[in-house]
């Protein structure tokens, strides 16, 4: 089954990738002034998907159905490393009583 | 291999296996080293009297090498070649050394660590041997370098007197000068022979193994410094009088007998490539020797270093021999000189040890003296010895020295003119040593007190006294069986026979009863005496001034080059990196938005050179 099929109409690349590169600008900005950590995760999840959309977008447009099978498999990973990340920063939480981006920079020991 | 080959291995296989053997079972009981060291001696003594005997009888030159790098493009011969010189040699090594081993089992019986002296001797004994039936000249490189470092053990066996110490290193350094050259002749005559000339066999075949007279003389002028260094030639002959500090057993061995002759064996089995230039400055540096070391014996008063400095003109006069250019009988008359001359030195070293032996280790010849009464038979041996070693008329110096003297006349006339004064001054310094010793009045309460040595001590001294009589006998088979002509006895020979009688005449009458005439002829000729009492300023020259001067300067210069040049450069570098990763670790600070930002700006800047780069073409 063609991704075409689903997405009925001409597509509009121009479009999608104005859309996935406003999204990737707004994740950088705010992931640039991020003071906490779930911020800095999300934006990081926003540029994430604003990638996704990006491949989504030109699979669909060349009628290839490789970038729409890799983008399941990256939001996948992406979710489970989302895991990894919150419980992570959990651990920091309890040992350093704050869960700040700038409290997290000693670079040894 | 057949028999005659492996016993041909054997012959030094044997000590070479054995020798820890001697110095393990020490550690059991120290006399059992003594009597094993000996016994395998000997041993090898009779295996290569058999082998020598069946040569006579077949005449088949016993040879047997294996290829020992297959890989490389040259054949670098090992294994045994024993032709005339090579069994004469054997037969003088392993007879020689037995009876100084025997004699050291008398002279060390008190040495508490006799079993590793014991261990040495027979190391020094197997690479010996093997110097001599080494069948290429990089196996008798490997052998010279062993008897080397055994001389150097030997030497500093009594390691604790600093003065054997350092005299051991001084025979290690000053010989290793001459190592270095002959290192260098074996890689010229690797060079400009394809390797052809490693193989013993090839350079006996004929000196065309190496094509070019002037490479010829290259290689011998070489391998002869070689020889200077081990047999102890001017300017490197100042090792042996130092190496007396050893005890007199090895000085018999090492340094009379064997070792310091095998420079002249190497000669004598690389003759053919000797080019009469090369064979020049081998028969001047022999000439020079013999006098300069002529002289120094007149004048020193240890009675070891003067028969080691007799040891240096006698080698003198065998180098010169050979230096004649006669060919094979050059090779005669040079090897009958140094059989000879192991005979009766290492006899005159032997009795010289029982003397110390019975003296408590005075040397100073001033403080013995009316030593014939109380040894008689070791005087006597000695005095033998003394004659032998002077050439005294029908005695094995005579045959041997005198036919030098002889056939330097129809080469050189003014060589035969130093030959001859060389023959007197022998007998002068011999005589000097000799007459101090036995005549006269004891001079010190050792040497009123001194005694006979042991029965053990006294057989090998009277072998030795046997063979220095009898051993003129040989002369005329001994030059046939290497190939020479024949000695025939002229007018010419009376001339430094009486030349020799006059100077022990001298000798006696100034040396022999209470005179003053040594101090007054020493008086009379001032700076000529402190010259040659200093030696000629040769160690002087050696030591403080190359060594201290120009090799610790030199190595100064070299400390300082690695010091602040390489090391320097190195340091540089390190400093460079230290303080450039000193600034620029700050731009580390560990904020996670920050380092976002910078890949940003990466990004940003990444993208906007593959614009530019678009631009101008280089991508489409």
């Amino acid at each position: 089954m063609n991704l075409n099929d689903i997405i009925s109409g001409p597509m509009n690349l121009g479009a999608i990738e104005f859309l996935s590169i406003a999204l990737l600008s707004i994740g950088i900005y705010s992931f640039l002034s991020s003071k906490t950590v779930i911020k800095a995760l999300i934006s990081v999840e926003i540029m994430v998907n604003a990638g996704l959309i990006n491949l989504i977008g030109a699979s669909s447009y060349y009628g290839d159905t490789s970038g729409a099978n890799m983008t399941l498999f990256i939001l996948v990973i992406s979710a489970a490393e989302t895991v990894v990340a919150i419980s992570l920063f959990v651990a920091v939480f309890r040992s350093k009583g704050s869960a700040s981006l700038d409290v997290m920079k000693l670079l040894r020991w | 291999m057949d028999i005659q080959q492996w016993l041909v291995f054997l012959i030094f296989g044997l000590p070479l296996i054995s020798f820890p053997f001697v110095i393990g079972v020490g550690y059991i009981k120290k006399n059992l080293s003594m009597y094993l060291g000996t016994a395998v001696i000997f041993v090898s003594f009779l295996i290569g009297l058999y082998v020598f005997f069946n040569y006579t009888v077949n005449g088949i030159v016993i040879s047997a090498s294996v290829n020992w790098l297959p890989n490389l493009p040259i054949s670098i011969p090992v294994g045994i070649y024993a032709d005339n010189l090579a069994m004469i040699m054997v037969l003088m090594v392993s007879f020689v050394g037995f009876l100084i081993i025997l004699f050291s089992v008398g002279y060390m019986a008190e040495d508490p660590r006799r079993h590793i002296f014991f261990g040495e001797m027979v190391l020094f004994t197997s690479s010996m041997l093997g110097l001599v039936l080494a069948s290429s000249l990089l196996m008798l490189f490997i052998f010279w370098e062993l008897v080397g470092l055994c001389s150097y053990l030997l030497i500093g066996f009594w390691y604790y007197k600093p003065n054997a110490a350092s005299a051991a290193k001084k025979a290690f350094i000053v010989t290793r000068v001459g190592d270095v050259f002959f290192i260098a002749g074996i890689g010229a005559a690797i060079l400009y022979s394809q390797g052809a000339a490693l193989s013993v066999a090839n350079i006996k075949a004929g000196a065309s193994v190496i094509p070019y007279v002037w490479q010829r003389t290259i290689v011998s002028l070489l391998l002869f410094g070689g020889a200077i260094g081990k047999s102890a030639q001017f300017p490197l002959h100042v090792w042996i009088p130092d190496a007396m500090e050893g005890p007199t057993t090895v000085s018999a061995l090492i340094h009379a007998a064997t070792m310091v002759t095998a420079g002249v064996y190497l000669i004598a089995r690389t003759y053919s490539i000797f080019t009469p230039l090369s064979l020049t400055v081998v028969l001047y540096i022999g000439v020079f020797t013999i006098i300069l070391s002529g002289l120094i014996g007149l004048v020193v008063n240890d009675i070891k270093r003067i028969l080691a400095y007799s040891t240096i003109s006698q080698i003198g006069y065998m180098v010169a021999a050979l230096g004649l250019g006669l060919g094979a009988t050059s090779i005669g008359l040079s090897i009958y000189q140094l059989e000879s001359h192991a005979f009766f030195k290492a006899l005159l070293f032997l009795s010289a040890g029982a003397i110390l032996h019975a003296l408590l280790n005075t040397r100073d010849i001033n403080k013995m003296g009316g030593l014939w009464k109380k040894m008689p038979v070791t005087i006597t041996a000695m005095f033998i010895g003394a004659l032998a070693l002077s050439g005294f008329p029908l005695t094995a110096g005579f045959f041997s020295k005198d036919s030098i003297i002889s056939a330097s006349y129809n080469v050189n006339e003014i060589v035969w003119i130093l030959l001859a004064t060389g023959g007197f001054l022998t007998s002068l310094y011999t005589f000097r040593l000799f007459f101090k010793i036995a005549l006269g009045k004891p001079k010190t309460f050792a040497a009123e007190h001194a005694h006979e040595a042991g029965i053990l001590m006294l057989i090998p001294i009277v072998i030795l006294a046997v063979f220095s009589l009898i051993f003129g006998l040989f002369q005329n088979g001994f030059y046939t069986f290497l190939g020479g002509a024949k000695a025939t006895i002229t007018s010419l020979d009376a001339i430094p026979a009486v030349l020799m009688l006059i100077g022990m005449g001298i000798a006696y009458y100034a040396y022999g009863r209470e005179s003053t005439i040594p101090e007054r002829v020493a008086k009379a000729s001032g700076f000529l005496y402190r010259l040659v009492k200093s030696k000629f300023y040769l160690d002087l020259l050696f030591t403080n001034v190359i060594a201290e001067r120009v090799i610790l300067g030199f190595s100064a210069v070299m400390d300082g080059f690695e010091r602040r040049i390489l090391d320097g450069l190195i340091n540089t570098w390190g400093y460079i990196f230290k303080n450039a990763g000193l600034s620029l670790r700050k731009i580390q600070t560990g904020l996670a938005r920050q380092y976002a930002l910078i890949i940003l700006i990466g990004l940003f800047l990444a993208l906007l050179l593959l614009r530019v780069l678009m631009y101008l073409g280089v991508f489409h």
